[in-house]
C-alpha cells in the first residue's frame, strides 16, 4: 500500500489542493448566494419586486440582479463538479496500470515477490482510499453548495450527479474503467482519451437515457390560461410540477385516465393535439383542441422525495460495474505479456 | 559423472510474436551454481528467454522450467527465488534510493537492507537522492541492488553491464563472482561482451537467429573445439567426428574453427587451441543454425 501510495502521491496530492481551492470557491458563492436568497426571500421582497413601493422595489430589484450575476457562475461549478471525480480517477487509474507498463516500471514489481494480483489489489484498496478520502467532503460541500445557490432542485439532471454521493462512485468507476483499459492499450495517453470518451458516454445515456425510466413519475396538470394586454396575447400555465422535483416530459393524456401514462402515449397525443390545432386557419386554440380530443395537458415529474432511490440506483450501478471491471482486470492481469 | 540439479531447463521452447518468433526450438539445462552467459546478436532471444524465466511472458511452445518450476505469473513462491535485472533497468524516477531499497523491503520476504546498504555506500550512491538524479550507470547500480538484496538464488541479468563505465563493469562481474561463490546462487545473464564471458562464466549459451547454436560449460567447449590452419586444399582430408563451425580466408590459406569430440592431434596440419571469444564469434558469424553440423565433406564439396 506504501509504495502505492507513493506512486500516487503527487496526483492525490494535486487533486487534494484542488478540491481544496474548488470548496473554498463553492463555499464562499454557495454562503454569498444563499445570503442574498434568504434577503430576497424574506420581507419586504418576498421572492417579488413589483407592486411593491419604489423604494423596496428598488433594493428588491438589486437583490435579483446579484442573485442573477453570482448565478452566472454556478455552471462554472456544475462543469467543475461533474467534471472532478470522474478525472481524478481517470488519472489515477491511467497512472496504476498504462503509465507503469510504458516506463517499464510494471517488469520491476512483476518480478517481486508479491503476486500480481496482490499488486493490483494494493492499486485498487489505496486509490480506492484516496479517492473516498478527498471526494466524500467535496460531494458533502457540492450537496450543500446545491441548496445553497438555488440554482435547480437537487433531484434534476444538471446537479444530480454532484449531489449526493454519486461522484464518488463515478470516480470509483472511472479508476477501475482506466485501469481495464490500461491493461489493454498500454498507453497513458490513449486510455485516458478512451475512458474519457467512454465515460462521457456512459454518463450522458445513464442521465438522459437510464435514469428518468427508474423513479417512479408523477403527474401535474398543467393549467393554460390565455391573456391579452394591448396587442399582445399569450399563454401561461399555473399548476405544474413541485419546486423540488424533476420534470420530465410536458404532453397530453386522456381526461380520465388515473395511471400515469407512458411516454410514447403522450407523445402520440401530442402529435393529435398538434394536427387539430393546426387543421384550421387561423389555428385553434389549445383549450378548443384538448376539449374536443378530451385531453388534459399535463407534465410528468419525479417527486424531490425519490433522490435518494435515484442516488442509489445511479451510484450502486457505477459501484457495481467498477466492482465488475475490478474482477475483470485482476483476471486479466494474470495474463498481460511484459 | 555427477548429475547436477539445474536452474534452467528449457525444452523446444519457444515465443512467438504476433508472425515472428523470438525464440524457438531453445533447448537447454543450464546447472545449479554457474555464472551462465548468453551470447548472442540483437534480436537473437537473450532478453525473450529471460523474460520468460522471469515469468513476465508465457511460452508458445515447449515448456520451461525455472528451479523446478514452472515460472507463469500464479507461481508466487518463484518470484522469491529468482532476481530479475530488465535490460532497461526500470526504476520509478520520482523515488528517492532509500525509497526504492524499501520499496524492495516491502515487496520480498527475503530481503538483506544491510546488503543493499552496503553495496550502494561502496558505490557512492546517497540514498536520499532521486532516482532521476542519478546518472544511468547509478540507476543501474541501484536496480541490480534491489536484485542482489532480495538474496535469489537464481539471478536473471539482461545485459547488467552494459550501461557501466570499465571501472563500474569491473566491480560488478567481481561482485557477480562473490555472489556466487557466498551465497550458491545461480547467474544467467545476457551480454555483449565476450570479455566479460570469457572472465566470468563458466557457461555458455550461444543463440543467433532465435535459435539455441551452442550450450555447455566454458571449459568443455574450449576443450572442444580446435583451429586448423590449411595451406593447401589437397590436406582436407579430416578424420570422421570433426565439425566444422567456421572457415575463414587468409593470406596464407584457410583456417577452420572445428569441432573435435575426441581427442585429436594430426601432424599434418597446425592445430591451435581457440579462446572461447574465438569459438562464441566462430557461431555467432555462421548465424544460420542449419550452417552447424556440416561435416569436411561439405566444406570438400564446396571447395572442389
Amino acid at each position: 500500500m506504501w509504495v502505492v501510495w507513493r506512486q500516487q502521491r503527487s496526483i492525490v496530492i494535486a487533486f487534494a489542493l484542488l478540491a481544496v481551492v474548488v470548496s473554498m470557491w463553492a463555499l464562499l458563492m454557495g454562503l454569498h448566494e444563499q445570503t442574498l436568497w434568504r434577503e430576497y426571500l424574506s420581507p419586504p421582497c418576498k421572492g417579488e419586486f413589483g407592486g411593491l413601493i419604489a423604494s423596496n422595489a428598488t433594493f428588491c430589484e438589486h437583490l435579483q440582479s446579484s442573485l442573477f450575476n453570482s448565478g452566472k457562475l454556478n455552471n462554472v461549478v456544475i462543469s467543475i463538479g461533474l467534471a472532478f471525480a470522474p478525472l481524478f480517477g481517470l488519472i489515477l487509474g491511467v497512472n496504476a496500470v498504462a503509465h507503469e507498463i510504458e516506463q517499464k516500471t510494471i517488469r520491476l514489481a512483476w518480478t517481486q515477490s508479491g503476486s500480481r494480483v496482490r499488486w493490483l489489489t494494493n492499486k485498487y484498496l489505496a486509490s480506492v482510499v484516496s479517492l473516498v478520502v478527498i471526494l466524500a467532503p467535496l460531494c458533502w460541500l457540492f450537496s450543500w453548495w446545491v441548496g445553497a445557490s438555488h440554482d435547480a432542485a437537487r433531484i434534476t439532471q444538471k446537479i444530480f450527479a454532484i449531489s449526493g454521493f454519486v461522484e464518488v462512485a463515478c470516480g470509483i468507476f472511472c479508476f477501475a474503467l482506466a485501469v481495464v483499459i490500461g491493461l489493454f492499450l498500454r498507453r497513458p495517453g490513449w486510455s485516458l482519451a478512451v475512458g474519457i470518451v467512454l465515460f462521457a458516454a456512459i454518463f450522458l445515456g445513464c442521465t438522459t437515457e437510464v435514469l428518468p425510466n427508474l423513479g417512479s413519475p408523477s403527474v401535474a396538470v398543467l393549467q393554460n390560461t390565455q391573456q391579452g394586454k394591448g396587442s399582445s396575447v399569450g399563454f401561461y400555465s399555473s399548476g405544474g410540477v413541485p419546486a423540488d422535483s424533476w420534470p420530465l416530459w410536458t404532453g397530453y393524456e386522456p381526461k380520465r385516465e388515473k395511471s400515469v401514462p407512458s411516454h410514447s402515449l403522450m407523445n402520440r397525443l401530442t402529435t393529435n393535439m398538434n394536427r387539430c390545432q393546426a387543421s384550421e386557419t387561423p389555428s385553434l386554440t389549445e383549450s378548443y383542441c384538448a376539449k374536443q380530443l378530451g385531453l388534459t395537458h399535463i407534465q410528468l415529474y419525479i417527486p424531490g422525495n425519490q433522490f435518494w432511490t435515484l442516488q442509489f440506483f445511479e451510484g450502486g450501478f457505477y459501484l457495481i460495474a467498477a466492482a465488475l471491471l475490478a474482477a475483470l482486470s485482476l483476471f486479466a492481469v494474470r495474463k498481460v505479456k511484459q | 559423472m555427477i548429475e547436477e540439479t539445474s536452474v534452467l531447463e528449457a525444452v523446444d521452447l519457444g515465443k512467438r510474436y504476433r508472425r515472428t518468433w523470438g525464440l524457438q526450438d531453445c533447448t537447454l539445462t543450464i546447472p545449479k551454481g554457474r555464472v551462465a552467459a548468453l551470447v548472442g546478436p540483437n534480436g537473437s532471444g537473450k532478453s525473450t528467454l529471460l523474460r520468460m524465466a522471469a515469468g513476465l511472458l508465457e511460452p508458445s511452445a515447449g515448456t520451461l522450467r525455472v528451479l523446478g518450476q514452472s515460472p507463469s505469473p500464479g507461481t508466487d513462491h518463484l518470484r522469491e527465488r529468482v532476481g530479475y535485472l530488465d535490460q532497461d533497468r526500470p526504476l520509478y524516477k520520482g523515488f528517492r534510493v532509500a525509497e526504492m531499497l524499501r520499496f524492495g523491503e516491502l515487496n520480498n520476504p527475503t530481503w538483506n537492507m544491510d546488503v543493499a546498504k552496503d553495496h550502494l555506500a561502496r558505490l557512492n550512491i546517497p540514498l536520499r537522492s532521486r532516482v532521476s538524479n542519478l546518472s544511468g550507470g547509478q540507476q543501474a547500480q541501484v536496480a541490480l541492488t534491489l536484485c542482489l538484496s532480495k538474496q535469489p538464488e537464481l539471478l536473471l541479468l539482461d545485459e547488467p553491464a552494459s550501461a557501466l563505465d570499465p571501472v563500474a563493469r569491473e566491480d560488478l562481474l567481481r561482485l557477480l563472482m562473490r555472489q556466487v561463490a557466498d551465497s550458491e546462487s545461480s547467474v544467467v545473464l545476457s551480454t555483449h561482451a565476450l570479455s566479460d564471458v570469457a572472465a566470468i562464466c563458466d557457461y555458455v549459451v550461444v543463440l543467433a537467429h532465435t535459435r539455441v547454436v551452442l550450450s555447455d560449460d566454458t571449459e568443455y567447449i574450449v576443450e572442444t573445439h580446435r583451429i586448423i590452419s590449411i595451406v593447401d586444399d589437397r590436406d582436407l582430408a579430416l578424420p570422421p567426428g570433426i565439425t566444422v563451425i567456421h572457415e575463414q580466408h587468409n593470406a596464407r590459406g584457410r583456417s577452420l574453427l572445428v569441432r573435435v569430440e575426441l581427442p585429436f592431434n594430426d601432424d599434418r596440419w597446425r592445430v591451435d587451441r581457440p579462446t572461447l571469444e574465438e569459438i562464441v564469434l566462430a557461431y555467432l558469424r555462421e548465424g544460420s543454425p542449419n550452417r552447424y553440423g556440416h561435416n569436411i565433406d561439405d566444406i570438400e564439396n564446396g571447395v572442389r
